[in-house]
């Protein structure tokens, strides 16, 4: 397909605003202008409408001729003016395939559409740019793909219980993989973000990953939606396989920043597999791995992540299997860390050994500004340990969440006079704590928190 | 910040919306009398301030109340999430205690089972050795119930177990539940805490508004307040300015109406007085423009005169132009013609100084053959001295004899004849020669005495400055009087050394060699008067200069008195010239004192004037009275030859006289003899008969 040098110009501008902010920008332009140019437009449709055959235009003839056959020939910007352009892609059905329309619609309009459909899979609380890089397009393919991805492992998840009979199945399924890879690559530039809640195929994801160069997030959930009386307790969580192949996609990814593995029942021999891709990574800046079965062995794997050179800011681990253990290797780790600002151990047992090693941690720590320590059993020796915390100068924690603990009056008590001393405390949740009804210290607490709060948003 | 009590006062918590906005408003409507009251009362205080900021007021106090209810909307909303988590917590307590519980019972279990097995198994040891059957047997049922006691125990616990399974099955059920209600609950919140704060946000908004708004009437009412105020005392003013006009423009037509009645009378005089003046002026034109017509003729003329004039200046400005090209191109020729003399002049120069050089060599050779000559001369002089002295005392002999015979025969008187010797020597002359041209001792000793007198004064020592001061004035000025050469040489010398050579150089070159000549030539350079003289008194004013010693002292003075540096080279040339002028009039003087130096000097100064007293007193040989008796002789024998010719001249005439008489005697008696005498009428013989 040649390239004509009258439409050289627009080709790159249509190209290079598809994958930047660009598009959005345009489309607030073209918004803005609207009011103009819907009258132009109704008045265009109109008449097309009205005047059947004879009194169309030559160009629109062609316009519809186009749209007709975009599937099997697909018109792009090169060979058909910009303003012809628009008004194919408004013309175009939205159930294009993927394949075809990733490389020749670049309209952000038209994926707006195919997002917005009352007919597409997507729900209207999934259509948020704003977390798809402000492109519809983004939006569109991202969620697509995790669509192909979660019902692909229906297919071959029923030629893997089909068990082992028919090879020609076998290779069919092996087939749709080379395919579905195939597919990702014709759209590989727009996926930033993978994620899905199921994945019964165990597919190989860093073989999928490969294809994806500009993977910036890995937000992976091995369970099964909607599952129904079919309940089968090994249809849930992740495999070892799985977990090698995240580690090697990890590994291999340049632009990967942050990995999510929630719910995945991962235990301390998945996690020391999965530190085999994040140990040599030195790009993800953010680590979920909440709701999983981690104990204290995992959690010295963790501490290793939080080295001198460690670029992690953003640590989750809520809702493991910590003990008291895991605080004094985390506390350890925090010592010598300077880049961690925010860290989640909601709903572990820590118990008040364990707060008071992990706090003692970080009490030459300049770098924390979130944590989060509820529903760990905390008691006296912790509340000691926070207020030399917050006493120190150099500290930085602003948010502490310290619900669900076993915190007396007294223990508040000590805490309000740190507070009142100094520190830059701006929330605090003490809430479910073993405290009396009737304690005025948590009321004198929130107004010192406010005022807190308050001079932090003038600072800012 | 709220008290309690308003606080339950003002209780969101109703189930009821409409309730619940009509409680809302009620509170801001509270909130903002109160504001106001504190207001009106910060305003007796401080006027302004307060009613400025009531818009800001409000809208502080309206975030800080959606703070709050935010604040506790999110804690309500959370309060769920805590407390799942709490339960969740105590659960798993609970379930870690539950869990050792049954491990503890598990191992108590095991090991009384154990212990029971152990039992059993050495009853069966000792049953082998049992041979009654019924003991056997009662044995073996012992055995049994024990066995099913061991089962029992387990199955109880297994049961136990089993039953708690099924607890926590309904608890899990419970917890799904449980969860499932959260959820809604906490939905139902969200939704609740959504609405409560749309509202709020809605009240709160009207609130601000309607403070602003109240704002904005107080200000619209205080500014159409000032407005009115202002136009009013706009109005009074203007009222007060149109009175004062009015009284104004009377006045001034007053003082218009008055002017104008005097103006007119001006005007009048004015006018009449005026006419008067054209007419006057009117003559003065008419006389003005005749003495303009004459002006203007005399300029025509001048004009056409100088015209004229002006033709002929542009003619002899040609004229003078091309005169000038051609004087332009005769420079050129003459520069040109200059050049080649000037190249063949210096080498005719280097050819005449290389002659110069010659003829001074000559020169040398000339005087040497000069003083070679001079000797000779002398000799020969003496010669011809010695001869003439004889032909002299020959002719004083001669003169002496004819004195004697004056004396002697005509006069009759005694003759001394003087003595010779003495005449010839006047060192020997006794005081027997008392009369004219004697010489004594006294005037030789005078003599000798104005000698050295002179000759001293030739010594006039010429000071240095002065000196110094003449060669470098020379130097700077005629420096071209120096040969090329010797102006190489010098400049090849060291300063010092080339100041002292250059000087001897100039010295040399005009021709100064005595000290004498120094002095000579300083005169030129120093005094003016004294140049003007004649070279020929040099020597005598040497002399006064010598007697003015301290004249020398003044030098110094003096110097300052030198010559201007352009006329040095008249000085010079005068100097030169007079020095060639001084060499012709007295070459022998000259060369006298060059060629024989100071010490002979004097005795050739002494020689021709003893000559010529010699030949003095041989001319006075016969004295003045001699002379004088000579000539009144003479002149008594002059005019005694002069009677004697006189009647020798008379006896001539009267020869001539008779011989004349004689001749006319003959030649009347030829012309009365003549026959003409007869045919006359009247014969002059008859006029000469009467006169007979």
């Amino acid at each position: 397909m040649s390239v004509s040098i009258s439409g050289a110009q627009p080709t790159t501008t249509f190209s290079v605003g598809s994958t930047t902010s660009q598009p959005s920008l345009s489309e607030q332009v073209r918004r803005y202008k609207s009011k103009r140019f819907k009258e132009k437009q109704e008045h265009l449709s109109k008449k097309d409408v009205g005047g059947s055959g004879a009194d169309e235009t030559l160009q629109m003839k062609c316009i519809k001729v186009l749209v007709a056959n975009f599937e099997k020939s697909p018109t792009h910007d090169g060979r058909v003016e910009s303003k012809h352009l628009l008004e194919i892609t408004s013309r175009l059905p939205i159930d294009l395939d993927p394949k075809q329309s990733a490389v020749f619609v670049h309209d952000e309009s038209y994926w707006k559409r195919a997002c917005l459909d009352p007919n597409s899979t997507l729900t209207p609380s999934e259509c948020q740019i704003v977390e798809h890089g402000m492109t519809w397009k983004q939006l569109f393919f991202e969620h697509h793909l995790r669509r192909r991805l979660e019902l692909f492992d229906n297919k071959g998840g029923q030629d893997d219980d089909a068990e082992d009979g028919k090879e020609e199945e076998k290779k069919t399924a092996e087939e749709t993989v080379e395919d579905l890879l195939e597919e990702i690559e014709k759209y590989q530039d727009y996926i930033f973000s993978l994620s899905f809640k199921q994945l019964p195929s165990h597919l190989e994801v860093d073989r999928i990953c490969e294809k994806l160069p500009n993977l910036t997030k890995l937000d992976i959930q091995y369970g099964i939606n909607k599952i129904g009386m079919e309940y089968d307790r090994r249809l849930f969580g992740m495999k070892i396989s799985d977990a090698s192949c995240v580690a090697k996609a990890i590994k291999d990814s340049m632009n990967l920043t942050s990995v999510v593995l929630c719910g995945n029942l991962m235990d301390d021999d998945l996690l020391r597999m999965l530190m085999t891709g994040l140990y040599k990574s030195s790009t993800i800046t953010h680590l979920d791995v909440s709701h999983n079965k981690i104990t204290n062995h995992g959690v010295r794997l963790l501490a290793k992540l939080l080295g001198t050179k460690s670029v992690l800011t953003s640590l989750n681990v809520a809702d493991n299997q910590i003990h008291a253990e895991g605080g004094r290797y985390l506390g350890r780790a925090l010592r010598s860390n300077d880049s961690l600002s925010d860290l989640n151990i909601r709903l572990n047992r820590l118990t008040d050994e364990g707060g008071r090693m992990l706090l003692e941690g970080l009490r030459d720590n300049q770098s924390i500004t979130k944590l989060n320590i509820g529903s760990n059993s905390l008691g006296g020796e912790s509340m000691t340990a926070l207020s030399v915390v917050l006493r120190e100068p150099a500290s930085e924690l602003l948010i502490l969440d310290m619900s669900s603990n076993q915190l007396s009056d007294d223990d508040v008590d000590v805490l309000y006079s740190t507070i009142q001393r100094k520190s830059k405390l701006i929330s605090l949740d003490l809430r479910m704590n073993s405290t009396s009804q009737e304690n005025e210290t948590l009321g004198r607490i929130a107004d010192l928190l406010h005022t807190n709060e308050l001079a932090y948003r003038e600072g800012n | 910040m709220a008290p309690t009590s308003e606080a339950q006062e003002f209780n969101t918590n109703v189930a009821d919306k409409d309730e619940r906005q009509r409680i809302r408003r009620a509170r801001v409507e509270a909130r903002s009398q109160s504001s106001q009251e504190q207001t009106t009362a910060k305003m007796r205080n401080a006027n302004s301030r307060a009613e400025e900021s009531k818009g800001q007021q409000q809208i502080a106090n309206s975030l800080s109340h959606l703070d709050k209810k935010k604040s506790s909307g999110i804690t309500s909303v959370t309060d769920i999430r805590v407390a799942a988590d709490f339960r969740e917590n105590q659960r798993r307590i609970n379930e870690e205690l539950l869990r050792q519980d049954r491990l503890q019972r598990l191992q108590e279990e095991a090991v009384r089972s154990g212990k029971q097995n152990a039992a059993v198994e050495m009853k069966w040891a000792e049953l082998l050795d049992q041979n009654m059957p019924q003991e056997l047997h009662k044995e073996i049922l012992q055995q049994k119930s024990a066995c099913a006691h061991i089962i029992a125990s387990k199955d109880g616990l297994i049961r136990e177990f089993q039953q708690q399974l099924k607890s926590k099955d309904e608890e899990y059920v419970k917890a799904l539940k449980q969860q499932a209600d959260d959820i809604e609950e906490m939905l139902t919140r969200m939704r609740l805490e959504f609405k409560e704060l749309q509202e709020e946000y809605e009240v709160e908004l009207e609130a601000i508004e309607a403070a602003f708004l109240s704002e904005r009437d107080a200000l619209l009412n205080n500014n159409k307040a000032s407005i009115d105020s202002l136009f009013e005392k706009r109005r009074a003013n203007e009222q007060a300015f149109m009175q004062a006009k009015q009284q104004r423009e009377e006045k001034y037509q007053q003082e218009i109406s008055d002017l104008l009645v005097k103006d007119t009378e001006e005007y009048n005089k004015l006018k009449i007085k005026l006419e008067t003046d054209i007419q006057t002026l009117e003559q003065q034109l008419e006389e003005m423009r005749a003495t303009y017509q004459l002006n203007t003729e005399k300029l025509e003329y001048n004009y056409r005169v100088l015209t004229e004039r002006d033709n002929e200046n542009t003619s002899t400005l040609q004229k003078q132009k091309k005169k000038l090209t051609k004087i332009k191109d005769d420079l050129s020729k003459i520069v040109s013609k200059y050049h080649k003399d000037d190249a063949r002049d210096r080498k005719k120069n280097e050819d005449l100084s290389e002659e110069y050089r010659r003829i001074t060599k000559q020169y040398k050779d000339l005087q040497s053959k000069f003083r070679h000559f001079e000797l000779a001369d002398n000799k020969k002089f003496e010669a011809v001295w010695n001869m003439h002295e004889e032909e002299v005392d020959q002719y004083v002999e001669q003169a002496l004899k004819a004195d004697k015979i004056v004396n002697e025969q005509l006069l009759g008187w005694t003759w001394r004849s003087p003595d010779l010797e003495i005449v010839r020597n006047p060192l020997l002359m006794g005081a027997d020669e008392d009369g004219d041209g004697q010489y004594t001792l006294e005037e030789l000793e005078a003599q000798k005495q104005k000698l050295k007198d002179e000759e001293e004064a030739k010594k006039v020592h010429v000071p240095a400055d002065k000196i110094r001061s003449i060669v470098s004035l020379v130097a700077e000025e005629a420096g071209f009087i120096l040969d090329k050469g010797v102006k190489a040489a010098i400049d090849s010398l060291p300063p010092a050394d080339a100041s002292l050579a250059q000087a001897q150089a100039l010295l040399q070159a005009l021709g100064v060699e005595s000290e004498a000549d120094v002095a000579a030539l300083s005169k030129y350079f120093f005094v003016e008067v004294k140049r003007e003289k004649d070279p020929m008194e040099e020597m005598t004013e040497n002399a006064e200069g010598g007697e003015g010693g301290d004249e020398a002292g003044e030098a110094m003075e003096r110097l300052q008195k030198l010559i201007q540096p352009n006329q040095v080279v008249q000085a010079i040339n005068k100097f030169v010239s007079d020095r060639k002028g001084d060499a012709e009039s007295g070459p022998a003087a000259k060369f006298m004192q060059q060629v024989e130096g100071e010490g002979k000097e004097a005795a050739e100064k002494k020689k021709p004037s003893e000559e010529k007293m010699f030949w003095d007193r041989m001319a006075n040989v016969i004295s003045a009275s001699n002379w004088g008796t000579w000539k009144h002789l003479e002149d008594s024998l002059k005019s005694y030859n002069g009677l004697l010719e006189s009647r020798a001249t008379g006896i001539h005439n009267v020869n001539d006289l008779s011989e004349q008489n004689q001749k006319l005697k003959e030649l009347l008696n030829q012309y009365l003899g003549s026959r003409i005498n007869e045919e006359l009428i009247i014969p002059p013989t008859d006029t000469i008969k009467l006169g007979k």
